[in-house]
């Protein structure tokens, strides 16, 4: 059924890429007057680019739980684009982004949008996983290429990947896989109890996490602590199902609103205190949580993510400097950073192809070539899973008198690549 | 008498016209718009089955989405496991809707007003509780995706299939007229005389000796059914499934298009439709503050067009 | 939880208003505990402050808006009030931004208490603490008082309270007022419990409108005891199927309505 599509829209396109083969062939014959004659160029001044215009749909929450991750991602992506004068291979880079909210439904009509209504040349964004997954089988089936921006499921490094489908941010596997060795090995705790929001993320992240743990020796305790997703209720029954005496710690994937409500919750309870370790996942301490529960936060935690605010690296304080003067002090986090990556990709490669993506798989190889060095640190595709391979840093929260709550690097684990099934 | 002949003559022709614009629609719009306008198409359809209810036998109901949401399960299930035919599937929607409507109507209509809106809410988020919960069916929040289109009867060696351009939305346009006839003769009939007759006064049907129960029962399950099958499109259509299907929002979304479209008209709750989808799917996509500019429409609305769209309509 | 739906179920019962708004009213005022709390660092004030706005902001609307429409119906309401919700959340979005803010509860309260045997947080103590005060306050205000009596009258027969020489349209606005007022200081009170966000409104309306439905329509004891079945009903439901929670909630008001179709406590219709 699968191939019906493909082979159909196969179809489609193929029309359309004669077209375009058609004009560029007139380009080079005629020369770049006749062309601006045509239309369809933007020229901007003299020293600008000549090429036709590079299309680049952003599907990204702008409303609804997800928003803020949305604008981060844009802000990043805007602060590249900017750096290089939003342009690359003689192209002229225009983002034209729409809101993917929180339903795919609504995350369907905004990438069909940019892709049939803005003729886009290549999509990038999508923030929640069943909003990748979901418009995953319509990008691949149009040929389109597309950078996953965050969401992290699994699969799509695996059995539902795509030969035009690179994903700049993680896999949920990623960031848990080192946290589970670090825990039982160099932290020698090996008697720990899972809390997580019970959604594809959450049971990605601690199925990672026990692979690693569960091999170096250690023992999972106790019934999980499984919560809803999202959690409007009281957290308090949720807390106190973590068996503290029974326990040297936890590891936890929870995110957003619901670390926020679940870490004050175990802090005024004071079970946070009990507990010898809380791990997890580094969302569950990331900036956005620390700064909405500032003292309630889990002093000593330890969480694995493929960043930190206090990485010391030049290219890192660089990126935070300036992203804070651009946008009226906002503070970086890691999501800006995967917008600034993912639109950094896109840059690279068009520069590696001269701006010519009707070649779509010269230009897919383009994108798998991309490597540099990120705020994160080192930066390449995996070919096999078209995944991200990057660091996993060990980081620990800690109160720091400039920052305030932050998380402190204390290990890293370098090059870790999703598995691919 | 000849008032009433003017304005069904003039519904008449509001409606050819609106038929054959729409007809025209792939002919000229782009692909974005034609999808919105599928989508429009099958909401309609949901929101005509809810004009049964709430305009003819005046049963404000607040969880019309989980028959919406069981047609769309349905359909895709089977569809993924292979099943094949357009016809099959619309009938496995509507039945399967029309199947759970029974538990559900014979309590729920138990009761009137407020009470029923509420107990129809319940249902339906026991339901979205289920799709939410019964992963090894569901799979959960992440929903089922990936589902094919069927073929046409053998039509696709000839190489038509639903996959070309504008095909799908004929389909759905074919479905919406076929709805909108079928309740509109159903609305007409007797039955829907009768309905009518409880609505204004069920005490006085009640001692004619009518048993209102059963035609309000009647009404419910032939509602659901028909909500089943806009479930059923929008699963074929989109190719997923997803448990906000069924979330009370989708239910609220279907009163809203009523509402502003007009109740008891069955065209007022299609042009209503296509606003509502209109505003949300393509607002959305063009404006960052949609939903001021939505919530801003709504007040506007109740204040000042208080017929709905079928009101403006009738009065100029 | 109770506090929202007392509130809801006055605006309902006594106006025949179906109010969705209510939960942005609720999340306003959680934003405005949050601005106060940051500005002055008093929750105390916030407390004060947040359910005095709230009870001008919901007079304001109901002299502007819900006056014209009594004579529609509910569903011109449940549009209206629809339409409300989307500009609220889109205006605190614009104002606060997407991201999730939280205050601490006030200090004394930010600890844990021993209490037979369970460990409770101070605060959520605090909260019931307040829950009971309104509660007392409200049905014995609802008995005694004269404006309960008013109130009253108003929700058995709108009419007859008329024709006795109230002033029906001040009533309504007041007892609007009043409504929102409550929304507000459960907003106020639900602040350092719960998160801040754009959206909270719309996980806290549903509950209330099945606290308010199941407890029965226009009567703050059903509303009181509405809150206390869906509270031990989440907590057991939280406790034996953490994940059906929601679900069971809903399908213990069908139960209940099924049984009792008008409700707990509610009239009969």
């Amino acid at each position: 059924m699968a191939d019906q599509i493909e082979r159909y829209l196969d179809d489609r396109l193929a029309g359309q890429v004669d077209r375009r083969e058609f004009l560029q062939f007139g380009l080079t014959v005629a020369g770049a007057a006749v062309f601006a004659a045509c239309g369809g160029t933007t020229s901007s001044g003299p020293s600008g680019p000549t090429g036709p215009e590079f299309k680049l749909g952003v599907v990204l929450p702008y409303s609804g739980v997800y928003a803020e991750l949305g604008t981060s991602i844009t802000n990043g992506m805007r602060m590249y684009f900017d750096s290089v004068g939003n342009q690359a291979g003689n192209r002229k880079i225009t983002m034209v982004t729409a809101d993917e909210q929180v339903a795919l439904a609504d995350a369907v009509a905004a990438t069909k949008k940019v892709v049939e209504q803005d003729a886009v040349d290549m999509v990038a964004g999508y923030v929640s996983s069943p909003n990748a997954a979901g418009n995953r089988n319509y990008l691949d089936g149009l040929k389109m290429p597309t950078l996953i921006a965050n969401a992290g499921v699994n699969s799509l490094s695996r059995a539902a990947r795509s030969p035009f489908i690179y994903r700049t941010s993680f896999s949920n596997w990623q960031p848990a896989h080192p946290v589970g060795t670090y825990v039982a090995e160099k932290l020698n705790k090996k008697k720990i109890q899972l809390v997580y929001a019970k959604y594809g993320a959450g049971l990605e992240s601690v199925a990672s996490f026990k692979e690693t743990f569960i091999a170096s020796g250690g023992t999972i305790v106790g019934p999980d602590v499984a919560t809803p997703f999202p959690n409007n209720g009281d957290q308090t029954p949720f807390v106190q199902a973590i068996q503290t005496d029974k326990i040297d710690g936890i590891y936890s994937f929870m995110s957003g609103t619901d670390a926020v409500t679940f870490l004050k919750k175990a802090a005024e309870l004071g079970t946070l205190k009990k507990l010898g370790l809380v791990s997890g996942a580094g969302f569950l301490v990331e900036q956005d949580v620390l700064a909405a529960i500032q003292d309630a936060a889990p002093d000593g935690a330890v969480t694995g993510l493929h960043w930190a605010l206090t990485l010391p690296s030049k290219e890192n304080q660089d990126f935070i400097s300036k992203y804070s003067k651009k946008f009226s002090g906002r503070q970086a986090d890691v999501f800006a950073v995967q917008g600034f990556d993912t639109a950094r990709v896109i840059v690279e490669a068009l520069n590696a192809v001269k701006g010519n993506t009707d070649n779509k798989d010269g230009f897919m190889q383009a994108i798998a070539n991309v490597s540099f060095k990120s705020p994160r640190g080192d930066f390449k595709f995996d070919p096999a899973t078209h995944n991200v391979v990057q660091t996993i840093y060990i980081r620990k929260t800690v109160k720091d008198s400039k920052l305030g709550w932050t998380n402190q690097v204390i290990d890293q684990y370098p090059g870790v690549a999703d598995p691919g099934k | 008498m000849i008032r009433g002949r003017f304005a069904s003559a003039r519904n008449a022709g509001l409606l050819v016209v609106l038929v054959l614009g729409l007809a025209s629609i792939p002919l000229w719009a782009p692909r974005f718009w034609i999808y919105i306008a599928t989508q429009a198409l099958i909401f309609a359809v949901f929101a005509m089955s809810l004009d049964l209810l709430l305009g003819y036998a005046g049963l404000p109901s607040f969880g019309h989405a989980a028959f919406y949401g069981v047609g769309a399960y349905a359909c895709a299930l089977l569809a993924l496991r292979q099943v094949d035919g357009l016809l099959p599937l619309l009938l496995v929607g509507a039945a399967s809707a029309a199947l759970v409507a029974v538990p559900i109507g014979a309590l729920s209509l138990r009761t009137t007003g407020i009470y029923f809106l509420m107990l129809t809410l319940a249902f339906a988020q026991v339901l979205w509780g289920l799709a939410v919960n019964w992963t090894s069916l569901t799979r959960g929040t992440d929903g089922l995706i990936g589902i094919p289109r069927p073929t046409l009867f053998g039509l696709d060696a000839l190489g038509i299939s639903l996959y070309e351009r504008g095909a799908f939305f004929v389909l759905c346009l074919i479905v919406a007229i076929a709805t909108f006839a079928l309740l509109q003769v159903l609305a007409r009939s007797p039955f829907g005389r009768t309905l009518e007759g409880i609505r204004e006064n069920e005490t006085r049907m009640r001692a004619l000796g009518v048993p209102t129960f059963r035609f309000r029962f009647a009404a419910f399950v032939v509602a659901a059914a028909f909500a089943g099958v806009a479930g059923s499109l929008a699963a074929m259509s989109n190719g997923y499934a997803t448990p906000d299907f069924l979330y009370w929002t989708a239910s609220g979304l279907a009163l809203v298009a009523v509402v502003v479209g007009g109740a008891r008209s069955l065209i007022g709750p299609l042009l209503g439709a296509f606003l509502v989808l209109f505003a949300q799917l393509g607002l959305s996509t063009y404006v960052e503050r949609w939903e001021l500019i939505l919530g801003a429409l709504f007040i506007a609305f109740v204040l000042f067009v208080p017929g709905g769209l079928i009101g403006l309509v009738r009065r100029t | 939880m109770f506090l929202l739906a007392a509130g809801l179920s006055i605006i309902f019962g006594v106006m025949d208003v179906l109010n969705l708004a209510h939960g942005s009213f609720y999340m306003v005022g959680a934003y405005i505990a949050y601005s106060v709390v940051v500005v002055t660092n008093s929750f105390w004030l916030a407390f004060l402050v947040a359910p005095l706005l709230l009870a001008l902001l919901g007079a304001a609307l109901e002299v502007v808006f819900f006056r014209r429409l009594y004579r529609h119906g509910h569903l011109a309401q449940v549009l209206l009030t629809f339409g409300f919700t989307l500009v609220f959340v889109d205006l605190v979005r614009a104002r606060f931004g997407p991201t999730t803010r939280s205050i601490p509860p006030p200090p004394g309260l930010d600890g844990a208490v021993q209490l037979v045997g369970a460990t409770f947080s101070a605060y959520s103590l605090f909260v019931l603490a307040v829950a009971i005060a309104v509660a007392v306050f409200l049905v014995l205000g609802w008995r005694f008082l004269r404006v309960g009596a008013v109130l009253r009258a108003g929700v058995e027969d709108k009419e007859m309270a008329g024709l006795l020489g109230i002033n029906l349209p001040r009533v309504f606005t007041l007892t609007f007022a009043f409504g929102a007022g409550l929304a507000g200081l459960a907003g106020v009170v639900a602040a350092p419990e719960f998160a801040i966000y754009p959206g909270m409104d719309a996980n806290v309306l549903i509950l209330a409108l099945v606290v308010v439905v199941l407890g029965g329509l226009g009567s703050i004891e059903g509303a009181i005891l509405g809150a206390l079945v869906i509270g031990l009903g989440y907590v057991v439901g939280t406790t034996f199927f953490p994940q059906f929670a929601i679900g069971l909630i809903f399908a213990l008001m069908a139960a209940v309505l099924v049984v009792r179709p008008s409700g707990l406590l509610g009239r009969r219709p």
